[in-house]
């Protein structure tokens, strides 16, 4: 499986259209055989979902996404954990042991709790990851 | 128990504010949350307490240009800065930031303040004007294209050849564009030659293509234009500047709606729909012989004339903001638009280029620009250089009208030999009137 996660520092990208780099992870059952991190600068959103796809990429864990790029992503089959923040390492640890879920504030030492959006947005389908 | 009392007062200030607001620590940690600030972000005050601002608030500039770091290193305030965050629909909303640092008695900095507005009804409304004033991919709210915009729908529908006429830069491609969109041969080609640009001898090649063998280097088939744009709609700019030959040529095609293709020996049916267009006067050409009377009628089954952008000046605030808003898409910028000189500026421009040239000047104000509005030094140095030659200098900047009344008077004086009587005759007003006039335009009579 690979996984592409929009990064900032250490952290994951508040904004998938906005993320200065994006690592890219490739997990072989519970254990990662490859890592490797791209500079994304500049690159307009439609850049960012075909590179998504030219590599191939079955998840994609993020912080804000608009409709637009999660619908792109989703309708091509990649699985998509949006609204995801916290330490890149602590979310990695939640996707290797399948505990990773949508709308999830990750806290140190993968403490987490769900973000309760407020509005007419809660419960939508396309939240779920 | 006095601190509870005071956090609570303070709680139910913040939450009577209209606009969004948020506090964090040094960590950039929220550590106050509105109730504007909840409605506009979707996140609950009790989520977002204590979690870092950029996860929540979800902003264009967080990564790259976070307003409040820059505000809490330098202790300068930022106001009204236009940016976007997404909502928890994930829908972005436009608002706009201010900051502020945040001290203890001591003055020491512990944190930051962030106010935000949102401005979706105002994009909202402002799109709504854009549209009312935007046909395809058109932009005017002067009345005779306004006049077009109206009967395009059914030039389009009639199939019928087309010439539009108007100067260099004024739009002509985007309505044959346009024109083609809405005909029933959408969907087929649309093939733009510029007739103006070739030889006699290449523009027919171009045009009506060859058979193999029709001359030395004539090594295979090539097809011409009008079979290229088959089922289409063919656009022949520059159609006033075809030689008298090439003018039979045509004529043919538009009166038998078939052409020879160079070296062939039977005609080719042609399914085409010809756009002609031109920055001459063709009727003027016809009258002085220069151009085949036949040819101009059956070019001229309907015509439409568009204005120089001089004519239109109330349109160059809107074109401007579409320039503005096409080039930061295109070059990743975020300028908000341009000052109220440039566009004072601009407004006394005579755009001999037109709507093109406008369009350079925005471009290049693109490159020099490092900020978030376009300023005079910004704009090429030939259109910032007639300010200085018309002895306009920065402040003294009036309104349009008042410069246009300016230079009448001046005329007329000029006119009437500097005769302050003589002039406020012709112009219809009364001496004293005129005299008042020139003192406040700073106008001499020499």
């Amino acid at each position: 499986m690979t996984a592409a996660i929009p990064v900032f520092e250490s952290r994951v990208s508040p904004r998938f259209d906005h993320a200065p780099d994006m690592l890219l992870i490739t997990i072989d059952g519970e254990k990662i055989t490859g890592r490797e991190r791209f500079s994304m600068g500049g690159q307009n959103p439609l850049a960012r979902i075909n590179w998504v796809y030219q590599r191939g990429v079955d998840v994609v864990i993020c912080g804000g996404i608009n409709r637009f790029t999660l619908r792109s992503l989703t309708r091509r089959g990649v699985r998509v954990f949006p609204w995801v923040t916290g330490d890149i390492e602590e979310v990695i640890l939640l996707l290797l042991t399948g505990q990773l879920r949508s709308r999830l504030a990750v806290g140190p030492g993968g403490r987490c709790r769900r973000w309760r959006r407020r509005g007419k947005g809660e419960g939508s389908p396309w939240f779920l990851g | 128990m006095e601190k509870q009392k005071q956090d609570r007062f303070l709680s139910t200030i913040l939450d009577s504010i209209a606009d969004g607001v948020f506090t964090v620590d040094t960590e950039w940690r929220i550590t106050s949350f509105n109730k504007a600030a909840q409605q506009i972000t979707g996140v609950s005050q009790e989520d977002a307490i204590g979690q870092r601002c950029s996860d929540v608030f979800q902003a264009s500039i967080c990564q790259t240009a976070c307003a409040l770091k820059k505000t809490i290193e330098t202790g300068q305030q930022i106001i009204d800065v236009p940016i976007d965050v997404l909502n928890n629909r994930g829908t972005r909303v436009p608002v706009s930031i201010s900051t502020a640092v945040l001290r203890d008695e001591a003055g020491k900095v512990v944190g930051g303040v962030e106010t935000f507005r949102d401005l979706s009804a105002l994009e909202e409304l402002k799109k709504e004007i854009t549209k009312r004033y935007t046909f395809m991919d058109i932009i005017s709210k002067n009345h005779r294209i306004q006049e077009i915009f109206v009967v395009l729908p059914d030039v389009a529908e009639s199939d019928s050849t087309v010439l539009i006429q108007g100067p260099s830069g004024s739009g002509k491609e985007l309505f044959a564009r346009a024109i083609h969109d809405l005909s029933f041969r959408k969907e087929g080609p649309y093939v733009v030659v510029s007739c103006g640009a070739l030889p006699d001898t290449l523009l027919e090649s171009e045009l009506f293509g060859y058979i193999k063998g029709a001359f030395t280097d004539a090594k295979k088939d090539k097809p011409g234009r009008f079979k290229l744009a088959q089922g289409g709609t063919i656009f022949l700019d520059e159609i006033g500047d075809i030689s008298p030959a090439m003018q039979v040529k045509l004529l043919r095609v538009l009166q038998e709606r078939e052409y020879e293709p160079l070296g062939a020996t039977a005609p080719v049916k042609a399914d085409v729909r010809v756009i002609a267009a031109t920055n001459r006067n063709l009727a003027e050409l016809v009258e002085g012989e220069r151009y085949r009377q036949d040819l101009y009628y059956r070019l001229n089954v309907v015509k439409i004339d568009l204005p120089p952008l001089a004519q239109r000046r109330e349109d160059i605030p809107l074109l401007v903001e579409h320039f503005v808003h096409s080039f930061n898409l295109k070059k990743g910028k975020h300028i908000t638009g341009v000052s109220a000189k440039v566009l004072d500026l601009l407004m006394r421009h005579d755009f001999p280029g037109n709507v093109r040239e406008l369009e350079n000047i925005i471009e290049h104000a693109f490159v020099l620009c490092r900020g978030k509005v376009i300023e005079l030094e910004h704009l090429p140095e030939e259109i910032s250089g007639r300010m200085k030659a018309a002895g306009i200098e920065g402040e003294a900047l009036g309104d349009p009208l008042t410069e246009s009344e300016a230079k009448v008077i001046r005329e007329t004086l000029v006119a009437n030999a500097g005769h302050r009587g003589k002039t406020a005759r012709a112009l219809g007003i009364h001496p004293s009137t005129l005299w008042r006039k020139m003192k406040r335009m700073g106008i001499k009579a020499e």
